[in-house]
């Protein structure tokens, strides 16, 4: 994570967002899919790397919070999956 | 010869015209002067060569013909013209080195030091004039000038001891290659010895060791000499060797430095305590004739023609290893790694570790198979995280010579890359450059071939590829910002505009309609797009080769992709390395 990745990563899903409150001429399809399976393998390969990244604030869109509402927001996780962790 | 003849001078005469000379076969003779010349030398040469003393076997042995032959000489002198008076002077006095004749002892005094060798040299060389003054260094002189010498060390009299040196240095130069002789080393360990029994060391008689001791030294070097000069020392001397073994590297001859590695070679396996191997590393690595570690060409062997065999033996791999393992102990302490961590000044133990690497595979395994070794079992002397850190160090500088194909390799790499995720990114790699102008081609979006690539050099090194995220989320910045004037080239660019739509506002009192764009409204996917099939291709580099095995047995690509996915997702794990 020191290696910048992270800094990659909230680059892309700032990108995403800011796609997603605008009036586009092209679908982000193929740039979704190829993020939706780096998160998948990043998740399923390091949980803890993942929760952290979750709980960080430092992504660029400060006032939404936490990561973890930046991806619901651009549907890359599910809420009623968040409320499922959380009650377990 | 000729006693018996009352015309001696007419039967000798006859002896020297040209018919009867050229059966002599004495090489090319000139003129009848010359001739008795020659003659001379070398029948006093064979006499002096073979023990005959003229005065002692006078009944056996007639010296009429040599008595004549020395006042032909000594009269042709005599009768020379003003302009050729210089050379015959020269002449007469040189003959007068010749003992066995008594005509010519009466006159002048020869020294008894002369040795049977210098004759023969002066009297069966054809392109030396015969009688030429070949001075021959005698011993007492030598032992004058070394009293000489060391007294002017010991009284700290610099004033004295270098016009001494140069003395010999001159008088050295004069001699042609092959006369000169082992006087110049011999002065030089003897000016060594005396500078490192000194009590205490004068910074003046410093400044001319390190001036005259490489001079004095540069054609040749012995064991006396070399193990001075690695000695291990106490005090301020240490610094002095250092700085004069520096210089001897620079300006010895191709000859001694190879000389001298083989002598480094043959004490690398004993390993000594009473040798400094920090000076001894420095010494491998400066002579090695490798300016930098960091150039790259087409020939990265090494280019001192003399050490052709540098890295090429297991001999010398193992004594080049033995002394970059000891200097690493002995530089480095717990916590402590001087050098190691930063971008530039590596120590020198570690680019010796590094040539030796550089020097092909095999010396690279056998490098990368000692640190393993150490790794499984550390001591107190090298640490785990030192070794990690000299392991992954070592990869960096030289990625294609390491051989990931192996389990243990990659795990000590990822390991590593954890724990010095911070430093490294600032370490020298040789890919570093073409990574980076291949992404610049990419992103200028002339490029697009370059993206596959870019995959499989992920695929191949995603640890070198991940030092890049930096670069690469700059890149995205970039490209996800909306530029002041819109490019003419649109291809492959997303457009965006906000909801809303334009917005009203007043410009010198006239209403305009504004379209606001904050960054992310334009991007260029196919950028985004292959800077993420870069990032994601380098988890799945460790299976290409099993890949590779599978689609020669596959024929159809259909079950191919099948199986590549697969593996992909089955083991993800490589990516772990980048987020743990």
């Amino acid at each position: 994570m020191n290696m910048g990745f992270l800094d990659f990563l909230n680059a892309n899903v700032r990108l995403v967002f800011v796609q997603s409150q605008i009036r586009r001429t092209e679908r982000d399809f193929r740039l979704r899919d190829k993020l939706k399976e780096l998160f998948a393998t990043f998740r399923k390969t390091s949980p803890a790397g993942w929760e952290k990244w979750m709980a960080s604030k430092d992504h660029g869109l400060g006032s939404l919070g936490e990561m973890r509402n930046v991806m619901i927001c651009c549907d890359f996780l599910d809420p009623k999956e968040i409320v499922k962790i959380e009650r377990t | 010869m000729g006693d018996g003849s009352s015309e001696k001078d007419a039967v000798f005469n006859k002896l020297l015209v040209p018919s009867a000379a050229s059966e002599w076969d004495i090489g090319r003779l000139g003129q009848r002067r010359e001739v008795a010349r020659k003659l001379l030398g070398r029948l006093s040469a064979y006499l002096r060569l073979n023990d005959v003393s003229v005065d002692k076997d006078k009944s056996t042995i007639s010296t009429t013909f040599l008595e004549w032959l020395s006042q032909e000489c000594s009269s042709n002198e005599k009768s020379k013209k003003p302009r050729h008076k210089q050379k015959t002077k020269s002449t007469a006095v040189d003959m007068a080195k010749l003992s066995e004749f008594s005509s010519i002892l009466k006159t002048i005094d020869v020294p008894n030091e002369v040795k049977a060798e210098d004759y023969r040299r002066i009297a069966f060389d054809d392109e030396l004039d015969i009688f030429l003054p070949v001075k021959v260094p005698d011993n007492t002189e030598k032992l004058k000038m070394r009293d000489k010498i060391k007294h002017s060390i010991e009284q700290t009299q610099p004033d004295v001891l270098e016009p001494l040196l140069t003395h010999v240095l001159d008088k050295d130069a004069q001699l042609r290659p092959k006369d000169k002789d082992l006087h110049l080393l011999d002065i030089a360990v003897f000016v060594m010895k005396t500078f490192l029994n000194l009590e205490t060391i004068q910074h003046s008689i410093t400044r001319i060791i390190l001036a005259y001791v490489p001079r004095l030294s540069q054609i040749s070097g012995n064991p006396e000499l070399w193990q001075q000069l690695f000695s291990s020392q106490q005090d301020e001397r240490n610094e002095v060797l250092d700085l004069l073994l520096c210089r001897c590297a620079a300006s010895w001859h191709p000859h001694h430095i190879a000389s001298c590695y083989e002598w480094l070679i043959s004490i690398g396996k004993t390993m000594s305590p009473k040798y400094c191997v920090a000076r001894i590393t420095r010494y491998l690595v400066v002579a090695s004739g490798q300016q930098s570690v960091h150039i790259e060409g087409f020939s990265t062997k090494i280019t001192l023609d003399c050490i052709k065999s540098w890295g090429m033996s297991e001999e010398f791999a193992s004594s080049t290893l033995a002394f970059a393992f000891e200097g690493m102990k002995q530089a480095t302490s717990v916590g402590s790694w001087p050098g190691l961590l930063s971008r530039n000044g590596m120590p020198d133990w570690f680019i010796l570790l590094l040539l030796l690497a550089k020097c092909g595979r095999v010396q690279m395994k056998f490098v990368g198979e000692a640190l393993l070794q150490r790794i499984a079992q550390p001591s107190n002397d090298l640490s785990l995280p030192l070794l990690r850190a000299v392991f992954l160090r070592l990869y960096v500088s030289n990625p294609q010579g390491m051989n990931l194909g192996t389990a243990l390799i990659r795990n000590v790499l990822m390991e590593a890359g954890q724990e010095y995720a911070v430093s490294w990114l600032v370490w020298r790699s040789p890919l570093d450059d073409q990574i980076e102008d291949m992404l610049d081609t990419v992103m200028s979006g002339a490029g697009q071939r370059l993206i596959r690539p870019l995959a499989d050099l992920s695929k191949k090194h995603p640890l070198l590829m991940l030092r890049k995220c930096h670069l690469l989320t700059q890149f995205l910045e970039t490209d996800g910002t909306v530029p002041d004037f819109g490019t003419k080239d649109n291809r492959g660019v997303v457009q965006g505009q906000s909801l809303t739509g334009p917005l009203n506002a007043i410009r010198h009192g006239k209403m305009v309609r504004v379209n606001v764009r904050h960054w992310g409204f334009r991007y260029t996917e196919y950028i985004w797009v292959a800077l993420l099939d870069i990032i994601c291709a380098g988890e799945c580099h460790k299976f290409v080769s099993r890949l590779a095995v599978t689609l020669k047995l596959l024929s159809s690509r259909t079950l191919f992709a099948h199986y590549f996915l697969r593996f992909v997702f089955q083991f993800p794990f490589r990516f772990s390395l980048a987020v743990a």
